[in-house]
């Protein structure tokens, strides 16, 4: 038997020194990653990329929390991401308002968005919800290109960012992008392993079980999709600054669906899973899209797309194999890379017996 | 002691079957009360309707004294009373101890912010976590749990997830708890325990125990006083050593008999 006492350890960020030693090492590798990468990389070119998956690991967690942790679902994230993007320029733009102010108030928009869409999810199950959601989405980005305000078709420029005065560089918007994926994860890992959190994960096993244990459904459901559209909507004002330009084209159905590809190959109902998951399908979908430069195969694969598939040649086959791999991933492991990794753990634990 | 529960005329029928047939009965504070029947008599019904999990085509029901027939169901936990359910619905995915500490839940007050947010051993969120997980350990000692402590419950024996839902139950601290046939599936040396610790949290923990089962032997020994049901209605009500020698309750019992007899 094991005798528990000091109980805060359950809900202690590092519930081990391995934990407390792989994140401290983790840290360390983000800040020098500029420094490492710059020797045999464009250093631009390899921040842009680390943004990018920053930015789409704080969107794969928030869209966990809600899909993973709650077990909602929802194809309309993209939509999120964009009000997060239009709300953080806009006010920057016109207000001039510091990046700092800025991003949290576009935050808490998103998440009032995020909260009117949970409410039809109250009713709604499955894949009634999922059409809810997608139809949200497609509407969010419909009424943002309409809107003058917005910028309408043509999108809008995103403005230099500056602090106290000087311009900020590229390596310091790296900074700050971990800086706030570093915090936005550890605040998730709190919040999944308290009270919200708690029952967050009580509906998604048993909503009977946990309304009859005095959680409110209807306020827990609507928060979960304020919560995650909050962390999207945080994203999407930091993806505006990545790209130096929005256009409500760019926030298409297809990125919803490759948000939630990033969950559920990462592993729902995984913080962990979701940033693994964020960094792999990111990086592939930069490295896939440069697939003909592999020796002897690539050009054998541009041969065969350009017989068979297309008459413009390369751009199908990255897709294709992205999802395939997509396919591998879920077939194989089920539960996503943190399955895999889970299991693997086990192994070096019990290894060699 | 007052009348804790009071139920009136309570009917519900689904599609064509009155489930539920102005069925009225009233519960006393300290009791064990236990409502009997054979299979789809409304047993369960009843439990889900005195839960808000379903609404009533008819009747009233009384906590306390005041009306709750029409509230949710988490309102009527907060009201004060907890249930476990016929099919286990534990949370699969969570430890035993996740399990009872949702229980607390209503005890709790940690939000969005505190929860994302604390950083010290001293932080409120975190001091409350603290304070009822030790709460929780209270349970799991009264149960015997501790070696299911931190396991994930789906990964549990059938009786042990029975009692970790009787668990969760009691961690909401209600007057009022309802147990949907809590023996079932338990060999007889767990049916023995288990019927002590109802005693218990009747004696030590002073909450009203409202019991549906199966096991008669059982249902004898620990009843102050039963319910007996056939098909959504009512039969008798009355003191143990009155039920069982009850026509009624023999009728319903041998036809059951008989039925299985002939299958
Ligand atoms: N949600 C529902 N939809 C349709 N019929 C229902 C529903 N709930 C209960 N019933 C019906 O009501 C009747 C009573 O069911 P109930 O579950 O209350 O029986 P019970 O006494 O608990 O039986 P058991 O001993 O098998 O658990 C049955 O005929 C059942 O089919
Ligand atoms: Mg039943």
């Amino acid at each position: 038997m094991d005798i528990k006492r000091d109980y805060y350890e359950d809900i202690e960020l590092f519930r081990s020194g391995t934990i407390l030693v792989w994140s401290i090492l983790f840290l360390i590798f983000l800040a020098i990653f500029p420094w490492l990468i710059q020797k045999y990389h464009p250093l631009g070119f390899s921040i842009y990329i680390a943004n990018l998956i920053a930015v789409h690991a704080i969107v794969a967690i928030g869209l966990n929390i809600l899909v993973g942790y709650t077990g909602q679902i929802s194809l309309g994230h993209a939509g999120f991401f964009a009000i997060g993007a239009f709300t953080t320029v806009i006010p920057i733009l016109k207000w001039d308002f510091p990046l700092f102010i800025a991003l949290p108030i576009a935050g808490f928009i998103s998440s009032i968005f995020g909260f009117i869409l949970g409410l039809p999810a109250l009713r709604l199950k499955g894949p009634y919800l999922a059409i809810a959601t997608l139809g949200f989405g497609m509407t969010i980005t419909t009424i943002i290109k309409h809107m003058e305000f917005f910028g309408g078709r043509m999108g809008l420029q995103a403005p230099k960012l500056e602090f106290l005065g000087t311009p900020l560089k590229d390596i310091h918007f790296y900074y700050l992008i971990m800086a706030i994926a570093v915090l936005m994860t550890i605040g998730a890992i709190k919040l999944m392993r308290t009270r919200v959190g708690r029952a967050f994960i009580a509906i998604r096993d048993s909503d009977i079980a946990a309304e009859a244990m005095g959680v409110n459904l209807t306020y827990y459901k609507t928060l979960s999709f304020a919560v995650s559209a909050f962390y999207t909507g945080v994203a999407g004002g930091l993806y505006a600054f990545i790209l130096g330009f929005i256009n409500p084209e760019s926030f298409h159905l297809i990125m919803s669906i490759t948000f939630l590809a990033m969950v559920v190959v990462g592993g729902l109902g995984s913080i962990m899973g979701s940033i693994t998951g964020a960094a792999l399908m990111t990086y592939l979908d930069i490295k896939l899209q440069a697939i003909q430069d592999l020796p002897a195969f690539g050009s054998a694969l541009v041969v065969f797309s350009q017989k068979y598939m297309s008459v413009s040649g390369i751009s199908n086959i990255a897709v294709i194999v992205y999802g395939l791999i997509m396919i591998l991933i879920v077939l194989f492991e089920p539960l996503g890379i943190f399955g895999f990794w889970i299991r693997t753990k086990k192994y070096w634990k019990t290894w060699p017996f | 002691m007052g009348s804790i529960l009071k139920v009136e005329d309570l009917s519900i029928s689904f599609g064509g079957i009155k489930a539920l047939n102005q069925v009225s009965f009233e519960v006393e504070k300290g009791m064990i009360y236990s409502i009997i029947g054979p299979n789809g008599a409304g047993k369960t019904t009843i439990f889900n309707c005195i839960s808000g999990i379903y609404r009533p085509d008819g009747g009233r029901i009384f906590f306390n004294g005041e009306e709750i027939t029409y509230l949710k169901p988490y309102q009527i936990a907060r009201k004060g009373i907890a249930r476990t359910f016929q099919n286990i619905e534990l949370f699969s995915h969570m430890t035993t101890m996740d399990n009872l500490m949702l229980g607390r839940h209503l005890h709790m007050k940690t939000g969005v912010w505190r929860g994302a947010t604390f950083i010290y051993k001293n932080s409120k969120a975190a001091k409350e976590e603290v304070a009822h997980r030790r709460k929780v350990e209270e349970i799991i000692d009264f149960l015997e749990l501790q070696s299911a402590r931190n396991h994930f419950v789906v990964n549990l024996p059938y009786g042990t997830r029975k009692l970790v839902e009787l668990g969760r139950a009691l961690a909401l601290e209600p007057e009022l708890i309802l147990l949907d046939e809590p023996s079932a599936g338990m060999n007889m040396e767990e049916k023995g325990d288990l019927m002590f610790s109802i005693q218990d949290i009747r004696d030590d923990l002073g909450i009203t125990v409202i019991l549906v089962e199966h096991d008669m032997n059982l249902i004898m020994d620990i009843s102050d006083r039963i319910l007996a049901l056939n098909y959504g209605t009512k039969i008798a009500e009355g003191l143990p050593e009155e039920i069982q020698k009850h026509p009624e309750v023999l009728k319903a019992y041998l036809g059951e008999e008989e039925k299985v007899a002939q299958s």
